[in-house]
């Protein structure tokens, strides 16, 4: 034990504001007039008083170390100390505030080495200690009248300390220290904690068991604490202590507080005052930091040692480290969150899609079905769940449904059918079903599926079949070849039918290649037509021959039209090829009767009436001279007959009178009269005639028309068979003075209409070479001819038939710009 | 020149679907003793006149059916050689040119003078008796070479190349009195009286294309 420090009584009264030299020199010793000094340092006096009286304001002085602390700092600054402490009674520990004479470690060690035995008295005095050679006065003084709570030590180098006002100060420094630690303990009620152990240890037992409880609580991974009933935190365990990275006293009491994060500290700090409020244990999370000066995040809980009254005896508590949880929580929340909005949207999706949703169980029994469904069938989705949907799958399906489902989620992980549902409305629509089996995690099946309706489709379909079928059954069945072609012109489709017939391949026939199937004769014209079609974009029929597989050539109708847009442009060419052998083979044929027919019509009455005429003359001339040379040899004296020779004299008279005959009868052809003068229409007249010739018109590249309006009848009096004859002439001879025209149109124009004086007129125009004036004037004359082969009879006679009509035939030029034209008039029936 | 061949009378047929023609042409060519048969046409002739005898055929280019060129064409194609003398109202150039061409003897314009007709028609028969003649010749000469045996054959085509006997002998591995032999009957049956006629027959023979003279 130290010897007791010697205080010096008188020092240790006076009153003194320490190195301050007027308080030295003027004392308050309540002696001697009061001057200016006096009153400032009383003044001074007063505030300090003032001051201390006022440090326990607020929440934080609810701790007692703060008390102590808040004391002491002000002490040794207003004191101007150099060793300032507070001892409290259950703790050797001393706050202290030490100034720059006692701060070396050994003088500090030498003061609390010195000072302690001096505290262990009852009531220790003022006393003098000698630290390094230098004297210190020290004093304590009581917390509380009985120091009941605690010392309040003072000491100075000061000779003249403790003066009164320190002294006074002092006393009022450890009366309100005093008295704000009895409030802070009155408030934390403190009671010791009931042992609830029935055999309480003692002795030796107890302190193993003290030792066991330190080691385990010091030991175990957690970090545990303990605290009064009003929040001072009077125990952290090493682990806390480890982890914090500070002193226990740098965390007791309300040294905790700084190891929260600051933007959980008021949160936290307001949680505990709930928590002690209600005295539940309770949770509360927040993030501490650790030594190395990171934050993790923690969960405080904390529990109530609570007395028989309810009270709260003490509180308990562990930090436990969340920080991975914690974070993996943040995830999971986030993927939540992801996960909800996620859901949400699909279901969005799932509701909004224009098909009829649904999830069914490995048996088919619907599970789900989106809203659509529900509003398809009129009800609410859980109306169609667990085989709900049959009731609006058409009658008729259902069990065809039910063995295609059956089939195919059997075997295979997917499945489609087609059925009736009922609409809203009652009306059965065609939907497609499809779906796919799905195989959780869990191995539990579940099919998805869609169902899409089809009605419109379905109803398209069928028309677009039945349609199909018809065209087909009608390309199948009709004997015609067909085939398309894009736009410019490339071929790029032919049907069965056509490839068959010319026994080619597609390959053959693509782009230009089904040109080879027209005959040699034929191709420029289907070259131009084609042309002339695409230019156009108007189809035009056209008859070509065409190659049979068989190597023969067969006549065809081509005929080919454009499918347009709505902006006139082709989209594609379709075209027909019809067989038309025999129709052309009957049209040629025809032709070919007409086209002898015309030319013995033309022989009988033109150049060769002639030589027909000669030969008729010619035989009896031939018989007439040799019966007359047989004649005259009878009559010969060698062998002189008379009878052979009248016998032959005979026949010459009888062959003499036959030519006659034959002479009299052409004069008679040539200038019969009208034997029959009938009304008839010379247009129809007109017509057949350019029927007849039309092969041979064709033939000779002539083009013939009749001008004007002719379908009107023109009614004539006359016999029809000489009319026709004369046309078929006026028609050939301008035909042929055009035969020599060259590049120069051989165009034949043939007019007819009624005069106003009751005669019909009838006019053959040509662009041939035209007439001389001269040979104009004598053309009608029997055997004058402008043709080199021409025996000058046929205009003749075309005379003697108009003159025999009454009508008159005259010659004049043609209107175009070269030719003749030859017309005639022949008399009106009922003219006047 | 045998001289039952002249004995046969001469034929004309005439050709016309004219009938007073046709009997004019018969009273002419009976006034000059002619035999005359008479046809209206081609068909008829064909189906009823004989052709083994010396003829003429008068002919009218203009028939009815068959003209008369088609029909003297055709007969030129089957090698019949009767001899035809046409005639014809009108005659040009060209028709007289093809008919020339096929063997026509003549061709005339009606009406024909009837000295030109007859003239035309004897000529023709005279020709068709002496192609009848020279066809009888050369097919007795075959018919006698027909009767020679293979070596025959062989030694007449040795002695027409003018060689002998002992040349001939050799070249034919026989003994110049076989080939003696052999010569004799040639001359014998070929009918020859001289080697110089042997030869003369033996060209004939090539001519005519009937014996293989070696």
């Amino acid at each position: 034990m130290p010897q007791p420090v010697c205080i010096n009584r008188k020092q240790a009264t006076a009153i003194g504001g320490g190195q301050r030299p007027r308080q030295v020199r003027a004392p308050v010793s309540g002696e001697g007039p009061i001057v200016a000094e006096d009153v400032d340092q009383l003044r001074r006096c007063v505030e300090d008083v003032e001051r201390l009286t006022s440090v326990c304001i607020g929440r934080d002085a609810r701790d007692p170390t703060y008390i102590a602390e808040a004391f002491l700092e002000i002490l040794v600054e207003m004191l101007d100390l150099d060793f300032v402490g507070i001892r409290f009674n259950d703790t050797p520990h001393v706050f202290r505030r030490v100034g720059s004479a006692l701060a070396p470690a050994d003088a500090l060690q030498t003061v609390l080495a010195s000072i302690d035995p001096w505290l262990q008295s009852e009531h220790p005095q003022p006393t003098r200690l000698v630290v390094a050679g230098v004297p210190f006065a020290a004093m304590a003084l009581p917390l509380g009248g009985l120091a009941s709570l605690g010392l309040l030590i003072a000491i100075s180098g000061r000779p003249t300390f403790p003066e009164a006002a320190e002294l006074l100060k002092l006393r009022t420094a450890a009366a309100q220290a005093s008295l704000a630690m009895r409030e802070v303990r009155e408030i934390s009620n403190r009671r010791p904690p009931a042992d609830m152990r029935i055999e309480k240890p003692v002795g030796q037992a107890l302190a193993k068991s003290e030792w066991n409880l330190n080691l385990i609580i010091n030991t175990i991974p957690a970090m545990a604490w303990s605290a009064t009933a009003d929040g001072i935190l009077d125990f952290c365990n090493q682990h806390f202590l480890d982890f914090v990275g500070l002193s226990a006293q740098e965390l007791m009491g309300l040294g905790f507080h700084r190891i929260f994060h600051p933007d959980d500290t008021e949160h936290l700090l307001s949680e505990w005052q709930d928590i002690m409020g209600s005295k539940r244990p309770r949770e509360v999370e927040g993030r501490i930091r650790s030594a190395s000066g990171t934050y993790r995040w923690f969960t405080l809980r904390q529990n109530p040692l609570l007395d028989p009254e309810g009270n709260v005896l003490k509180w308990y508590g562990v930090v436990l480290d969340i920080e991975d949880r914690k974070s993996a929580e943040d995830a999971l929340k986030a993927a939540r969150a992801a996960l909800l909005a996620g859901e949400q949207n699909l279901r969005l999706i799932v509701d909004s899609l224009p098909v009829l949703a649904w999830v069914s169980r490995e048996d088919g029994s619907a599970e789900f079905v989106n809203q659509r469904w529900a509003e398809y069938a009129g009800v609410e989705a859980e109306a169609l769940l667990n085989w709900g949907d049959f009731n609006f799958y058409h009658p008729d399906d259902v069990e065809r449904m039910q063995r295609v489902w059956g089939e195919a989620t059997r075997s295979r992980d997917r499945a489609s059918l087609k059925g009736r549902i009922r609409r809203y409305d009652g009306q059965y629509r065609w939907f497609f079903f499809s779906c796919q089996k799905i195989t959780d995690a869990h191995g539990k099946v579940r099919w998805v599926g869609a169902n899409v309706d089809i009605e419109d489709l379905q109803r398209a379909e069928d028309a677009l079949r039945a349609s199909e079928q018809r065209l087909k059954l009608i390309i199948d069945t009709i004997p015609a070849m067909a085939w398309s072609a894009t736009p410019d012109g490339e071929v790029d489709f032919w049907n069965r039918n056509l490839l068959d017939y010319c026994g080619l391949s597609f390959d053959d026939i693509a782009g230009e290649g089904f040109y080879r199937i027209f005959h040699p004769d034929d191709l420029e014209l289907m070259r131009e037509s084609w042309e002339r079609v695409r230019i156009t974009r108007r189809g035009e029929e056209i008859d070509g021959r065409i190659l049979r597989a068989d190597g023969q050539y067969r006549w065809f109708n081509l005929r080919q039209n454009p499918l347009l847009d709505a902006h006139g442009e082709v989209v594609k060419w379709y075209g027909a090829l019809i067989e038309i052998e025999d129709r052309k083979r009957t049209e040629e044929e025809l032709r070919q009767s007409q086209s002898e027919l015309a030319r013995v019509a033309r022989v009988t009455t033109l150049g060769e009436l002639a030589v027909s005429i000669a030969h008729e003359v010619n035989q009896p001339l031939m018989a007439i001279v040799t019966n007359a040379g047989t004649c005259l040899r009878w009559l010969d004296e060698a062998q002189f007959d008379l009878a052979q020779a009248r016998q032959a004299a005979e026949r010459v008279i009888r062959d003499g009178h036959r030519a006659g005959d034959i002479i009299a009868s052409i004069r008679a052809l040539a200038c019969k009269a009208p034997t029959r003068a009938e009304p008839m229409d010379v247009r129809s007249a007109i017509r057949d005639v350019l029927l007849v010739l039309n092969g041979e018109l064709r033939r000779r590249a002539v083009d013939a028309r009749v001008d004007g309006d002719q379908r009107e009848p023109l009614i004539i009096l006359g016999d029809r068979t000489q009319l026709q004859q004369v046309l078929l002439n006026l028609i050939m001879n301008g035909v042929e003075a055009m035969s020599e025209n060259g590049p120069v149109p051989k165009r034949l124009t043939v007019r007819s209409s009624a005069q106003g004086n009751g005669y019909a007129h009838v006019c053959v125009e040509d662009t041939g070479s035209g007439l001389e004036p001269e040979q104009a004037d004598r053309i009608f004359e029997a055997f004058y001819s402008t043709k080199p082969a021409g025996m000058g009879m046929g205009l003749s006679i075309c005379r003697s038939i108009i003159e025999a009509h009454g009508g008159t035939i005259e010659v004049s030029a043609s209107r175009h710009a070269r030719g003749s034209a030859f017309s005639f008039t022949v008399p009106m029936d009922g003219r006047p | 020149m045998s001289a039952s061949a002249d004995k046969e009378l001469p034929t004309v047929y005439v050709i016309d679907d004219d009938a007073s023609v046709r009997e004019a042409l018969r009273g002419l060519f009976e006034s000059v003793r002619l035999l005359t048969e008479t046809y209206a046409s081609v068909q008829d002739f064909l189906a009823s006149a004989p052709s083994n005898r010396p003829c003429c055929i008068v002919l009218d280019i203009r028939l009815p059916g068959q003209s008369g060129l088609e029909f003297q064409e055709m007969l030129a194609k089957q090698s019949d050689a009767r001899p035809i003398v046409l005639i014809s109202g009108h005659v040009d150039v060209q028709m007289a040119v093809r008919a020339m061409k096929a063997g026509a003897v003549d061709v005339l314009t009606k009406p024909v003078r009837e000295q030109d007709l007859l003239e035309a028609v004897n000529r023709a028969i005279a020709n068709d008796q002496r192609h009848r003649s020279e066809r009888r010749a050369r097919q007795s000469l075959l018919s006698r070479y027909a009767t020679l045996s293979e070596r025959e054959k062989q030694v007449m085509a040795l002695v027409a190349a003018g060689k002998l006997n002992k040349q001939i002998a050799a070249d034919v591995e026989l003994t110049e009195a076989t080939v003696k032999l052999h010569r004799g009957q040639v001359m014998r049956k070929m009918g020859a009286e001289s080697v110089a006629q042997l030869v003369r027959l033996a060209d004939m023979l090539r001519d005519a294309g009937g014996g293989a003279l070696p």
